[in-house]
Order: C-alpha cells, then sequence, then structure tokens
C-alpha cells in the first residue's frame, strides 16, 4: 500500500538527501575512525564496559578478603578461650598448645599469608569446633541462602513493581495515596520487628507456617545440588516443595517486606518521569492504548532505575539475611557467619564473610550489565 | 495544485480552556480553519497564540480533566470534539497524524527506529510483524536515509536531529494519514536541514493527498509550501486567506509586523539551499 502510493515526489527528497547529510552527525561509531590492527581491538576489548566491570569483582573479592581477615583477628577475644570456656583446670601449657595446634601462634601477617595462599589452592580452611572443611559448610549453606535471597527478592520486586505502576498510574488519587503511605511505613519499620511480628501472628498464634528450620526434621532429604527445588525434580521427590516453601515463606515475606517498599517508591518515580517525556506523545500519536504505551514503551524506559534499586536491594537483603536466618534458625551462610562470629570461628568467619561479598559485587555486576543491555545509550563506553 | 479542493477537516468556532492552578487559560478562542485535500495550510502567529494548542486539539491530545473544547472539528462526517476517547484512538495514527517541534526527543531512546516505524503499521494497518518491519525499512528508504536496513536496527541517538525527523515523518505518514499535523517541524533543526526536511514531508504528504496544518514562525516557509494561510493571535485568528494574497497584501497591522519580521522575504523565494558538498 504503502509502495503503491507514493512515489511521485520520492526520488526528489531521497536525492536532495543522499546529496546533503546532516552537518551534525551523532558521534557515531564508524569502522575507518579506529585504528586498526590487535591493539586497538585488544584496547577496545580492555574498554569494553562489561569487561571492566566483571574485572571488578576479584577486585572487591581480594580486598573484603584482607579486612573481614583484618577485623576477625582484631575483635578482642579468640577462638581458644572460647573453645576452652567450659573446660576446668586448663594449664597455659595446654593453652599453648591448642594456639599452635590452630596455627595462631604464627605472627599476623604469616597467618594471612598462608590464608591467602590456601585461598588460591581452593582451600578455605577448617571449623575449630567441628572440623569440618568451611567449602563443605559453605556448600550446604550457600544454596539455602541463595533461595532465600532470590525468593525475597522476586516478591520484593514484584510486589514494588507492580504497586510503583499502579500509583503511577493513579497519581493523585486515594489509590496512589494509599499505596505510598503503605510504601513508607513499609521501609520504616525495622526488618526484625517484622520478622517477630510474623512469628508471633502466622507461627504461633495462627499456626499457619513452621518458624524454625528449612525443611521438617521428619523428611529425609539428602542434598545432591542443595537447591531443594532442583532437587525435588532430579531426585523425583515433589513431596518436598510444600514443606520448603511453607518453610521459606515467612523468613522471605519478611525480607520482602521491608524492602518492597523502597522498590515502590523508585518504580512510581521512575515509571512518572518516563511518562513525561515527549516521545509518550508520539506513541500517543500512533493511536496506542495507554496500557500498551505503560508496557511497550514506558516501562522499558522505566526499568533502568528500577532495576538498579532492585540490585541495591539484593545487597541490602543479604544483608538482612544474615539476621533473618540467624532469627529463623535457617541453615543459610548468614547463620554460619553469625555463629561464627560469636565463636570466633576464624576461618568460618572469613569464609561466610567472602561468599556473602562475593554474592554481593556479583548480583551488583550482573545488575550493571543487565542495565548496559536495557539501555542502547549506555552500551558504548 | 492549486485551485479549490475539497475540505477534510473544519474547525468552527474552536475553544480550548485549560484549568490551572493560577486560574484558567484560553489558550484557542474561537477559530475557524479549513484543511482542503492534499494542501498545506500554514498557521503562523506570535509565541503562546495558541498554534500548537490547535494542532493538538485536531488530534485529541489536548483532552485530560483539565481540558475543556468546545466547538466542533469536523472530519469524515463526525465532530472530533464530541468523539470518544476510544474513536480518537482509532483515527490517530491511521488518518490523523502529527510531526512534533523537537526531532530529539519525540523517538522512545531505548527501541530501534525500524521497531518504532513498524509499531504503527502493526497496530493501525495490520501488518503482521515481519512485514511491518519489511515495510518500516521501505519507509526509512523513502524518507532518505541511507542504508535503511542497517538504519532501521539503529536507535534514535544514533542519528542526528534532521535524520531523527525523518524517522519520525516515516512514522506519521506510514499509513498514509488523511491529515497532518507538523508543530514547527524543523525549528529545532539546523538550517541547512531545514529546507530539505520540509520538502521531503511537503512532497511526501502531497503525494498521499494528505491534508497538513503546519504550524510555523517563519513566513518564508508559508510563501514557499503553503496554499493557505491563518494569522494567529492570543488565541484567534486576525487574517486568513490564500498565502500569496495574505503575504502580498496584508490586511491586518499585526500580520504586517510578521512580515516585516523577516526582511529577506521580499528577495527571490524560490532559492534552494546549496547542498553542503560531501562526495558520493
Ligand atoms: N496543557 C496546558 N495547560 C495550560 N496551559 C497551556 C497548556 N498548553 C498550552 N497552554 C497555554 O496556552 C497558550 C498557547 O500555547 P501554545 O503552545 O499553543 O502556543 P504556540 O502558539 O504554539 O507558541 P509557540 O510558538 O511558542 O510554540 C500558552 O499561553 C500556553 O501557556
Ligand atoms: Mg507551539
Amino acid at each position: 500500500m504503502v509502495t503503491a502510493r507514493l512515489p511521485g515526489t520520492v526520488a526528489d527528497a531521497h536525492s536532495t538527501a543522499t546529496a546533503a547529510p546532516d552537518p551534525a552527525p551523532a558521534p557515531v561509531w564508524r569502522p575507518d575512525d579506529e585504528p586498526s590492527g590487535w591493539r586497538s581491538w585488544a584496547g577496545r576489548v580492555v574498554h569494553h564496559p562489561v569487561v571492566l566491570r566483571l574485572a571488578q569483582v576479584p577486585v572487591v573479592a581480594f580486598v573484603v578478603t584482607i579486612i573481614v581477615f583484618l577485623v576477625a583477628h582484631l575483635l578482642p577475644g579468640d577462638p581458644v578461650t572460647q573453645l576452652t570456656a567450659n573446660v576446668n583446670g586448663i594449664t597455659p601449657e595446654e593453652v599453648a598448645q591448642l594456639t599452635s595446634q590452630l596455627g595462631l601462634d604464627a605472627g599476623l601477617a604469616d597467618q594471612l599469608r598462608s590464608y591467602l595462599v590456601g585461598l588460591l589452592h581452593g582451600q578455605m580452611g577448617i571449623s575449630f569446633y567441628s572440623g569440618a572443611s568451611v567449602s563443605s559448610m559453605l556448600a550446604d549453606a550457600l544454596p539455602a541462602t541463595v533461595e532465600l535471597a532470590v525468593a525475597a527478592v522476586l516478591l520484593a520486586g514484584l510486589l514494588g513493581i507492580v504497586t510503583g505502576i499502579v500509583a503511577a498510574r493513579t497519581q493523585g488519587t486515594w489509590v496512589d495515596h494509599l499505596i505510598r503511605g503503605g510504601a513508607t511505613i513499609g521501609f520504616s519499620v525495622p526488618w526484625f520487628v517484622v520478622a517477630l511480628v510474623a512469628i508471633l501472628v502466622f507461627g504461633v498464634w495462627l499456626g499457619w507456617l513452621p518458624i524454625l528450620g528449612r525443611l521438617p526434621t521428619s523428611l529425609t532429604y539428602e542434598p545432591t545440588t542443595g537447591f531443594v527445588l532442583v532437587d525435588a525434580v532430579l531426585q523425583g521427590r515433589p513431596d518436598l516443595i510444600g514443606p520448603w516453601l511453607e518453610h521459606l515463606a515467612l523468613p522471605a515475606l519478611t525480607l520482602a517486606v521491608t524492602s518492597a517498599g523502597f522498590i515502590t517508591r523508585v518504580t512510581r518515580t521512575a515509571f512518572l518521569d518516563a511518562q513525561a517525556q515527549q516521545w509518550v506523545r508520539t506513541a500517543r500519536m500512533k493511536g496506542l492504548t495507554e496500557s500498551a504505551i505503560s508496557v511497550k514503551h514506558v516501562l522499558r524506559n522505566a526499568s533502568v532505575p528500577i532495576l538498579t534499586i532492585v540490585g541495591l536491594m539484593f545487597g541490602g537483603l543479604l544483608g538482612g539475611a544474615v539476621v533473618t536466618e540467624a532469627v529463623f534458625s535457617y541453615p543459610g551462610v548468614g547463620s554460619l557467619l553469625v555463629e561464627a562470629v560469636t565463636r570466633r570461628d576464624y576461618f568460618v568467619l572469613q569464609g561466610s564473610a567472602l561468599v556473602i561479598a562475593l554474592m554481593f559485587t556479583g548480583v551488583n555486576a550482573l545488575v550493571d550489565l543487565s542495565v548496559l543491555a536495557v539501555d542502547p545509550r549506555l552500551r558504548r563506553g | 495544485m492549486a485551485g479549490p479542493r475539497p475540505s477534510v477537516v473544519e474547525v468552527r468556532d474552536l475553544h480550548v480552556d485549560f484549568a490551572t492552578d493560577r486560574g484558567p487559560v484560553h489558550a484557542v478562542r474561537g477559530i475557524d480553519l479549513d484543511l482542503a485535500v492534499g494542501q498545506v495550510h500554514a498557521l503562523v502567529g506570535e509565541s503562546g497564540s495558541g498554534k500548537s494548542v490547535t494542532g493538538l486539539t485536531i488530534m485529541g491530545l489536548t483532552r485530560g480533566p483539565r481540558t475543556t473544547v468546545r466547538g466542533a472539528i469536523r472530519y469524515g462526517g463526525r465532530d472530533l470534539v464530541q468523539a470518544d476517547e476510544s474513536w480518537m484512538r482509532s483515527l490517530r495514527g491511521r488518518e490523523l497524524a502529527m510531526v512534533f517541534q523537537d526531532p530529539m526527543t519525540s523517538l522512545n531512546p531505548m527501541h530501534p527506529v525500524g521497531r518504532q516505524i513498524a509499531e504503527t503499521l502493526q497496530v493501525n494497518a495490520g501488518r503482521s510483524r515481519r512485514v511491518a518491519r519489511a515495510d518500516a525499512v521501505e519507509l526509512l528508504d523513502r524518507v532518505g536515509i541511507r542504508e535503511p536496513a542497517k538504519a532501521a536496527a539503529r536507535y534514535p541517538h544514533e542519528f542526528s536531529g534532521g535524520m531523527r525527523q525523518r524517522v519520525v515523518i516515516a512514522i506519521a505518514l506510514a499509513c498514509e494519514p488523511a491529515v497532518l499535523v507538523a508543530d514547527e517541524p524543523t525549528t529545532a533543526l539546523d538550517v541547512t536541514v531545514q529546507a530539505q526536511v520540509l520538502d521531503l514531508m511537503v512532497g511526501l504528504a502531497r503525494a498521499s493527498d494528505t491534508a497538513v496544518l503546519l504550524v510555523t514562525h517563519d513566513l518564508g516557509v508559508v510563501a514557499r509550501y503553503a496554499e493557505q494561510v491563518s494569522v494567529m493571535r492570543s488565541g484567534q485568528i486576525l487574517e486568513r486567506g490564500p498565502a500569496q494574497a495574505v503575504l502580498g497584501d496584508p490586511q491586518h497591522d499585526y500580520t504586517r509586523a510578521l512580515l516585516a519580521a523577516i526582511p529577506r522575504l521580499h528577495g527571490p523565494r524560490r532559492r534552494r539551499l546549496s547542498p553542503v558538498a560531501t562526495p558520493g
């Protein structure tokens, strides 16, 4: 149809256009702008935003390792005192012997050096208490924490984004005010208040949901991957899923409720900002419905701040998960960490802190990369 | 191409009021306007005189809880002032289209331009996604964008202002609308490309018998493209008529003042801007 009716002036228009391109072309990358050869290619790879971003992860890991090591060792109190606290009549000789057995008699620098060398070989040390290797303890605990954090982020993201969009679309009405009020309450109430209320109401009074652990002790569960959902599929154990979800519900909701409010606010603002842009008028001019405009145009533009805040939230959630896990006796990295701190179980403490830091930076890198994927303007660094 | 042609749009005694926090604004106060098939009707006047509001109201884009529109906009046997929103929406993009002033902000930065053109073909011409994408490439070619297949995959920020406005023109004219409102389509562009973009837009519009309401500050543009002109001030039309007549013998002091502000108009008008030399 277009072809049939337009030809008259087209050739004319086309020739003017090709004869005189606009004088101010946007800074578009052209192959001949670049010096050739592998050096420039290598330069581009090294300076590519994705590579730059990923390169930060090991750097952060290294810095975190050192800081956690120092903090752990400089904390007042030491493992030997903790280990021998309940033993009567222990002699100074026995204390010295234990100290040297645990490798704690060497200088701080030497201990750090051998810890780092061990890490490079994939050894994270052992627990002073159980004698189990830290890597096997983390292998058990990490899937539990990932399940909790992902469930919480999904819940918080869903709740926050949906309410944020609804608030933006009903801007100024009572719905908007209600949502904003709820969001403010959500993020101003401390998480432990939410946790305690949730335990009291759903766990104790109503008795709907379990408040401790990850699976009922009556269930036998031999982890394959450690992720219950995956294992339920792999091992053909659908009976695991129900109890698993029940145990996940309260800790995940506690974390989600306290973070969703912030996501609501950011989503609402980002959505309103995007909606005020001129190109929304172009979309209306095309005859799109308001909901098509919201979904196809506005949401996509609002997604950069939303993604960023969800990523940051994830970091906050990990912090929250540490203590939430302890409150709900949920066997994750957070519980390991809290216990290790109280016992000065150095290697466990260092290992779990390192894993949490790696998850945090890893997720933030992922978020930054997905922002690059979403916003074409940022792609060429 | 001159000569009487039937009107597609008849605006009668149109009033547009906005309720603002600082009281009511009477942006348009009883104007009449006729847009004829395949012709350009220029709307000129000082800043704030109500030109954009007039154009947006014809598109149904000023509607809202704080807007009151009175009078009639007759189009296709109906009154667009009374038409419900879903009817207006079905006309927009298909029969009524608009090109906005600032091409830097009128495209969605997150979508490739080809997709933004294809979208209007999918919504308004019932094209499948695949066919619409192919047609979008062809439209890009039509509006003078080189390597249209590659350009379709690029994002707005990779184009200059003039090229973006060509993309907007492709979107607006994709479905060969009966009416095109062009609100100062080249004011934001570099002078050297203004003439090219206007030539292109008006050429394509005439080829598809589209009636154009061309809002402009530039009386040179009126002389070059418009059959009819209406001169607007404070929401009213002071003077109207065939462009040659109004420009040649303005009846109103205000029009004379506008003309005096553009001395070059009295020189030879049909000059072509010499293209910036580029090999190939
Ligand atoms: N949405 C709105 N709410 C309130 N007032 C408005 C609105 N849109 C336009 N106006 C007012 O209506 C009047 C006419 O505005 P309009 O944009 O039509 O002027 P214009 O002739 O297009 O001017 P310009 O040449 O600067 O684009 C102005 O006083 C403007 O402030
Ligand atoms: Mg205007």
